[in-house]
């Protein structure tokens, strides 16, 4: 299936050559390869062309990586957790930890909520059981972060690369700039408190963080926007304003939220809510330029980026990367049995607000539903890093090389994009930028290395069909509220059923290129799409994840000069 | 008392969240002697503050004459703290009491209400009359509320609504609109729900 070329397309290309030539696969004998670096079972962490090289480089052997051509490892990963130290959760650092990696992760954020209490007496903790954990496994990167009440806006991931002074930073942001504090010490009506005053603070907090990894307090630091479009309260211009902010600390946001068990239906098993915990009505601080479709997930993504020619899209027509990723936000998972410990009355916030944690959990339950997975289970957030250390993988993060997977429904993704208009497969990839000759021909690769064995539901995913998307470089956005990239375009549609296991190469050539433009993946299983090859709305009650899998990609940039 | 009265209500508390203040609305109006047939709450404030959420309440008529307009108002204003404001449907002053500060949000309350725009109706006309599925077409013909509005999508002329058990339409352009969604089996669902498992449970 090709799609129609739009003739009003802004950046000239005539005809593409796509083909899907099947080449054996070789993840089975990768996935040997990771069983041996202590990812069992993840089957996404490699690139297929440059991956296993790397994962099988000697130990001590540096990959290299940031220029084309040159290995990246593929790190599976999730920046959105929740433990017992968060207020609405109950486990562990150590079971995520575990779960983890049993699930493929290679890399793992604890996110707490921020609150009084949490700054108060949780840091410290979370310290001390992430150091634990870092000892016990020191194969599985474990990052301290927090989830940040963005003053005037969403919740965020922050996260710091280990450093000697990461604990003090963490705390002092806390205290300083995040919204459920500020509330409750009368320095903001509410976190969520629409107001310039609001948006100022977080821009302030943003800005703190980059100082405090310029003054060496921590290695590095990030802050990734989550469920950015659940309420409705993160606008284009807050979106632009994190990313501006402060040099490269506001990178990006959830493409996908997490909760992605929660449209499970009743009659399944599920809680039959919304997928992601989204499916709400705009309040009283949600921005009024967004209207009633952004408040629902489609095929499990944020509207922001699902919409062809959306709000994403529109930032990324700036000529800027910003990050989307998928995470699991697990608070409590589907069908586990654990409750918090101790006696009812503590499990209760009363309690957690004197201390800042619950009792171990106790796994006593009969299974209980819920809306969220264990961090891998589900979703993975794969970043081409230049190595398996943590300073690495925020570098990936921060340069979009990332791709966000959902059920394994690809072993690997390899997108190479050849500027000097040749076949070659050593263009740049993913999350890079490249030059071309105004009126050359750009050549785009895609190797995509099917699964050959179930997701952890059991199933083996079909990929049905590859979009390839682009739009032009238009430069700053004149209206920070901008929500539209009008000229962005699905270019072609690639129909990729094969079997099992096998790379299939998808290409696509742009030829006589005028104008700088960006190109971006998407691809599903196929089996919930309008007519355009959408997703389609989450049906609240009835959304089963595991029937309606995508995976997105982040731009490569192509600079014509 | 005959005539019909706009009652506008803003709380001190600043409260934000349309729930809660609804909640406290139906409250305080079962401890008073009023009937009405529209409830709505309405987003007030603004210029550099933040927003909050106030109230209105269409007064059908006062049961028995123990209250004055003022002597409701006061116990109002007693029971609930922030302002309160009355209003017929003429441009003559209203009856307002409490504080100054929050008497804008009250009379804010009371324009929109007035206009027809901006409210989202908790108590309105042939409310009770929605409590089953019924075709989307039947919905107008029996209750105020004039249209179902998809979020997502277009409405299917043969659509089955499915209303959960709990409705809150919006006033726009003097009429009352339903947003709706997809729902399971081929329904419509209202897009702002109660709670999950009084429709999903499927």
């Amino acid at each position: 299936m090709s799609s129609d070329h739009p003739s009003d397309h802004s950046h000239p290309h005539d005809h593409s050559h796509p083909h899907a030539d099947d080449q054996p696969g070789d993840a089975l004998s990768r996935r040997r390869l990771l069983q041996g670096v202590g990812a069992v079972g993840a089957g996404l962490a490699l690139s297929p062309a440059m991956g296993g090289v790397a994962a099988a480089a000697p130990k001590g052997r540096r990959p290299q990586g940031d220029r084309p051509g040159r290995p990246y490892l593929y790190l599976a990963g999730d920046h959105h957790v929740h433990t017992k130290y968060s207020s609405d959760a109950v486990y562990e650092v150590g079971q995520h930890a575990q779960k983890a990696s049993e699930y493929g992760l290679d890399w793992l954020v604890i996110t707490d909520h921020g609150a009084v209490a949490h700054q108060k007496f949780s840091v410290e903790q979370t310290a001390q059981d992430i150091a634990a954990t870092r000892a016990a496994d020191p194969e599985l990167l474990v990052y301290h972060g927090l989830e940040w009440n963005i003053p005037g806006g969403e919740h965020a991931t922050v996260f710091v690369a280990p450093g000697s002074r990461d604990v003090a930073t963490l705390k002092q942001f806390e205290l300083d700039y995040d919204g459920a504090v500020l509330a409750a010490t009368g320095r903001l009506s509410r976190a969520t408190e629409n107001t310039a005053r609001a948006e100022e603070l977080a821009y302030a907090g943003l800005r703190y963080l980059a100082a405090q990894r310029a003054a060496g307090a921590v290695p590095d630091v990030v802050m990734l926007a989550n469920h950015v479009s659940r309420r409705g309260v993160d606008s284009p211009h807050e979106l632009r304003g994190y990313r501006d902010a402060a040099d490269s600390v506001g990178i990006g946001m959830e493409g996908a939220p997490g909760h992605q068990a929660a449209g499970i239906p009743v009659s399944a098993g599920g809680i039959g809510d919304d997928r992601g915990f989204y499916g709400n009505t705009p309040n009283v601080d949600s921005h009024p330029g967004f209207g009633r479709e952004r408040y629902f997930t489609y095929g499990g993504f944020d509207y922001n980026v699902t919409q062809v020619g959306g709000l994403w899209d529109s930032m990324l027509a700036e000529g800027l990367p910003f990050t989307i990723t998928t995470t699991s936000d697990a608070h409590f998972v589907h069908e586990e049995r654990f409750r918090r410990g101790g006696e009812p009355s503590q499990g209760t916030s009363a309690y957690y607000n004197t201390t800042g944690s619950y009792l171990p959990p106790v796994e006593d339950q009969a299974p209980q539903p819920t809306g969220d997975f264990w961090p891998g289970y589900y979703g993975s957030t794969l970043v081409a890093a230049t190595g398996r250390s943590y300073t690495a993988v925020m570098e990936g993060l921060r340069r979009s090389r990332v791709y966000a997977v959902h059920g394994r429904l690809v072993d690997a993704v390899d997108l190479r994009v050849d500027a000097t208009g040749s076949n070659g497969e050593k263009g740049v990839t993913v999350g890079e930028r490249t030059v071309a000759r105004r009126g050359s021909n750009v050549a785009v690769t895609i190797s995509v290395t099917l699964p050959s064995q179930p997701n952890f539901h059991g199933d083996l995913p079909v990929l049905a069909h590859v979009d390839l998307i682009a739009g032009p470089v238009t430069g700053p956005a004149a209206d920070r509220d901008a929500l539209t990239a009008p000229a962005t375009r699905v270019v072609e549609t690639f129909d990729v059923q094969r079997a099992p296991g096998r790379t299939v190469k998808l290409r696509y050539r742009f030829r006589n290129v005028t104008e700088s433009f960006y190109l971006r993946l998407r691809g599903s299983d196929g089996r919930q799409l309008d007519g355009a090859g959408n997703p389609l709305v989450d049906v609240a009650g009835d959304a089963d994840p595991w029937v309606d899998l995508w995976f997105y990609s982040n731009p490569v940039f192509v600079d014509v000069v | 008392m005959t005539e019909v009265l706009q009652l506008g209500l803003d709380p001190a508390s600043g409260e934000a969240d349309e729930r809660e203040v609804e909640h406290q609305v139906q409250h305080l109006l079962r401890r008073l002697p009023v009937r009405t047939d529209l409830v709505c709450t309405h987003t007030v404030g603004g210029a550099g503050e933040p927003l909050r959420t106030a109230a209105s309440v269409r007064l059908l008529g006062l049961e028995g004459d123990a209250l004055d307009q003022v002597g409701l108002l006061t116990a109002l204003v007693g029971l609930w703290g922030g302002a309160a404001v009355l209003a017929d449907d003429s441009d003559g002053p209203a009856v307002e009491v409490g504080p100054s500060d929050f008497r804008s949000g009250a009379r804010a309350a009371v324009a929109q209400a007035r206009r027809g725009d901006g409210g989202r109706a908790v108590r309105f006309p042939g409310q009770d009359r929605l409590s089953e599925p019924l075709p989307v077409a039947e919905v107008p013909l029996v209750s105020s509320v004039h249209a179902l509005l998809p979020a997502v999508g277009v409405l299917a002329a043969d659509a089955v609504l499915d209303p959960c058990g709990y409705l809150r339409p919006r006033f726009m352009a003097g009429r009352l609109v339903l947003d709706v969604r997809p729902g399971p089996g081929g329904t419509v669902v209202p897009v702002e729900r109660a709670s999950v498992h009084a429709c999903a449970g499927h």
